[in-house]
């Protein structure tokens, strides 16, 4: 997937996640973070205490004034960025369809998170693909994804997640059974929702009489759309997106929506930065 | 024009086109609402749902397809129905149009007008465009066209009549049998029998006012002229030059017919003589002869017994010498064509021919053969003839040859009774043609429009300001046949020789003519049915609009 052109890549790597609650990981990378011990930059003395690695005694500060101190580093942390796909059939909706639009958002976000050392992981319903490279990201974004409910790929993310480190999932958001699975996922962890929507499901078209079957369940509703019709469907999509919007609000969880239709770059490099999931 | 209906030769077929009933039901026809794929039904569930309104119900809805595809399936429908347009129109007519060419049709008429002109303007105003025209004309020989009406008059326009006598008796003849409408373009009425088609004349003749040259010799120091006179009596002047140089002027009266005139002139070493008539007349062309001074060397001996009007014909004849020999041989020439013999009613048949039993002639024809020009059929009689088999036939008398040539030997089977054929003018026109065949040489000769005249042997190349002329070779020398008149440039080993033809032709100087414009053409002829099958431009229409239908179908893309 060739995605990126020079100057593209050049602005994702200017942005970073807005990680605003400490995320642990085992690997130092470039993310300054309160815990001690790391290697990297002085913070300050401490006396000696039994136990401490004898390598962090400052022998200098000993001989002047003949007690041991051990000297503290602040540790650079390694951000760990979990990415979830809703793999369910209704994310193929929409022309470029909305499961398209969510891994060009996810390869932006993972160019800024590759930007200060960071590593993603992708979730699927079949579980997580760890990617410390672009390239092999890519790679993982092109492949096929099994099909199953948002729902699962939450499921496999609480199950499988070794490390804690910020969660993005991208889904239309159809799935009620997911709110669950996300509570769950994010728990103690900086999380994101990024509610992808149709052009077509934003503002339906006149069609007169249709038979319209749902994507995922396969049933079917026949109605007349008309101009009166599609109103009260835009009425009540304002109040579904509304919903969740709160809901995530209540749980801490920023809360993004976007179409099919809209140019990723600028979902990545504008709206995304004015939620504040990235700065 | 035109009055149009369309007809089908298969109408029955028509009854197809209830397959417009099927095509109007099945628009009717709405199918299954469309099946649309939405990632959640779960907000459509809660809209109302209501019924389609009512401009949404099932009545026919008019569209440019479903109006493309009538169209369609009418044109497929009515194309094999065997549709024609039928009218009746006047058919186009096949006209047959000859052309006299006669040197005669440019005489001036007091409009102004040359006759072949004011004829060929009569003729205009009877042509339709779509009229089939087959046109015949002479010039040294028969020339046909065939082409439309609209092309005819560009075609006239390019014809012009020669400065000699067309002898239009072969286009008649070829007309004859023809079973279109003949029009005729002359100044004198048609000669031969109707053609089946009808005849319709345009002339553009008026009567006679001409006086011309029919004939002009200069033996020696002697000039001998004869002149024609049509019409009122005429004053006119005389007029003798010699290498342009006036010999002689003369007043003289020209009554009607024909007068001699003959005067002693010294030419001294002038190569040509030219005598003219002035002022120009209604037809100039025969208003001027040129004689051209050749080498004579032309002899001819007379043997067997005296005939004294044989004699003086042959002395009329310019350039020969007469002898007296002591065979059978008649005359010969000692250079161009060779040495040629001519019997006279010999006692037996000379080598390559045969002689049969003698009888009394009566009915007299002549062939067409340059020893016969201008001799007349009546003018022939005999006391006694043989019948001559061998050579090619000249002349006929009771359907069988009485006179034939082979070569240069020329047999006559028959005697030249006194009283008989050799008081007729066609006696010395024959055996003036006679020396004309075998000679080429001659003191003063004289070119004539329209007939071959062999040329000395030292001729190189003739070349004419007018192209109107034909030349060929042959074994004793190059022959000219001049069909205008005017000057002509002769190329010898001993240098240029200047010839000028003239037109010296006594039936051409009668321009007694008609007028007539046209009357009776067939230019209201019977209309007639007629039925042009339109099927198959019908059925590539059908077919188009059928694309044009699958094209403008959204569903086809």
């Amino acid at each position: 997937m060739r995605i990126f052109d020079e100057e593209t890549l050049r602005r994702l790597e200017a942005l970073r996640l807005a990680v605003r609650r400490g995320v642990r990981s085992r690997g130092e990378g470039d993310r300054p973070t309160g815990r001690r011990g790391g290697a990297s930059d002085f913070v300050a003395h401490r006396g000696y205490l039994p136990g401490d690695d004898p390598r962090s005694i400052d022998w200098h500060v000993y001989a002047r004034l003949g007690q041991l101190f051990v000297r503290e580093r602040a540790r650079e942390e390694r951000l760990t960025l979990h990415l979830a796909f809703d793999a369910s059939p209704s994310m193929g909706v929409g022309e470029p369809s909305k499961a398209t639009v969510a891994r060009r958002v996810a390869a932006g976000l993972s160019v800024a998170a590759f930007a200060e050392s960071g590593r993603v992981v992708l979730w699927g319903p079949s579980g997580g693909r760890r990617c410390d490279l672009l390239g092999p990201l890519l790679g993982a974004l092109d492949a096929p994804m099994a099909t199953a409910p948002a729902s699962e790929t939450l499921r496999a993310l609480r199950m499988g997640a070794r490390e804690r480190g910020a969660l993005v999932f991208f889904s239309d958001l159809w799935d009620e059974d997911a709110k669950q699975g996300l509570l769950e996922a994010s728990n103690a962890g900086e999380a994101a929702v990024l509610h992808v929507l149709a052009q077509d499901e934003l503002y339906p078209r006149p069609m007169d009489q249709v038979r319209l079957v749902d994507a995922e369940t396969r049933e079917a509703v026949e109605r007349f759309v008309g101009a009166d019709e599609i109103a009260q469907y835009g009425t009540l999509l304002s109040e579904h997106c509304e919903k969740w919007k709160k809901w995530c609000h209540e749980h801490g969880i920023a809360y993004v929506r976007t179409s099919s239709g809209s140019d990723w770059t600028e979902v990545v490099t504008v709206t995304l930065r004015e939620a504040g999931i990235l700065e | 024009m035109l009055d149009e209906w369309l007809q089908f030769g298969t109408p029955s077929a028509l009854g197809a086109l209830a397959a417009l009933i099927l095509l109007l039901l099945v628009s009717l026809w709405r199918p299954r609402p469309a099946r649309v794929v939405v990632p959640s039904v779960a907000l459509w569930k809660r809209v109302s749902r209501r019924s389609p309104p009512i401009r949404a119900a099932r009545r026919p809805r008019i569209s440019l397809i479903l109006l493309l595809q009538i169209l369609a399936i009418a044109s497929m429908v009515g194309g094999m129905a065997d549709p024609s347009v039928r009218g009746r129109a006047r058919p186009s007519r096949n006209i047959v149009v000859v052309v006299d060419t006669s040197g005669r049709m440019l005489a001036h008429r007091a409009d102004g007008r040359t006759r072949f002109d004011a004829a060929r303007a009569s003729l205009a105003g009877a042509v339709r465009a779509d009229d089939r025209i087959e046109l015949f004309w002479m010039e040294e020989t028969v020339r046909r066209w065939e082409g439309s009406g609209r092309e005819l008059a560009s075609k006239l326009d390019e014809i012009r009549p020669i400065h000699a006598r067309a002898d239009w008796t072969l286009p008649v003849d070829i007309v004859r049998h023809r079973e279109a409408e003949v029009w005729f373009l002359s100044d004198r009425p048609w000669i031969g029998s109707k053609p089946p088609g009808g005849l319709v004349e345009f002339l553009g003749g008026e009567p006679a006012d001409n006086s011309g040259i029919a004939f002009v010799s200069l033996e020696g120091d002697e000039l001998f002229v004869r002149f024609v006179r049509h019409g009122a009596p005429r004053d006119a002047a005389i007029v003798v030059t010699a290498d342009g140089r006036e010999l002689l002027r003369e007043d003289l009266r020209l009554e009607p017919g024909t007068r001699s005139w003959w005067r002693r002139i010294s030419p001294g070493e002038s190569r040509s003589v030219a005598v003219s008539i002035a002022p120009s007349d209604q037809l100039n062309l025969d208003d001027r002869a040129v004689l051209t001074r050749f080498h004579s060397n032309d002899e001819v001996r007379l043997e067997g017994p005296e005939h004294p009007a044989l004699a003086r014909a042959l002395q009329a004849v310019p350039g020969i010498r007469l002898g007296r020999g002591s065979t059978a041989v008649l005359y010969r020439t000692l250079e161009g064509r060779g040495e040629a013999t001519v019997y006279v009613d010999p006692p037996e048949a000379p080598p390559g021919f045969e002689s049969g039993v003698r009888w009394v002639p009566r009915e007299w024809s002549v062939a067409d053969h340059v020893l016969t020009r201008d001799v007349q059929r009546g003018d022939l009689a005999s006391a006694g003839a043989r019948e001559v088999r061998g050579g090619d036939p000249i002349l006929w008398a009771d359907g069988r040859c009485v006179a034939a040539v082979r070569g240069q030997t020329l047999v006559l089977g028959f005697e030249l009774s006194p009283g008989g054929w050799i008081v007729t003018p066609s006696f010395p026109i024959f055996w003036t043609n006679v020396i004309d065949f075998v000679r080429t040489g001659g003191t003063w000769r004289v070119l004539r429009t329209g007939r071959p005249a062999g040329l000395p042997s030292g001729v190189l190349e003739v070349t004419a300001r007018d192209s109107r002329a034909r030349f060929h070779f042959d074994a004793g020398g190059r022959e000219l046949l001049a069909l205008t008149t005017g000057a002509y440039r002769a190329k010898t080993s001993s240098g240029i020789v200047e010839l000028e033809a003239s037109l010296l032709d006594a039936r051409e100087s009668d321009t007694s003519g008609l007028w007539s414009a046209g009357e009776g053409a067939s230019v209201t002829a019977a209309a007639v049915p007629r039925r042009t099958p339109i099927g198959a431009p019908v059925c590539v229409a059908a077919l188009l609009l059928a694309l044009l239908s699958w094209l403008l179908d959204p569903r086809s893309r």
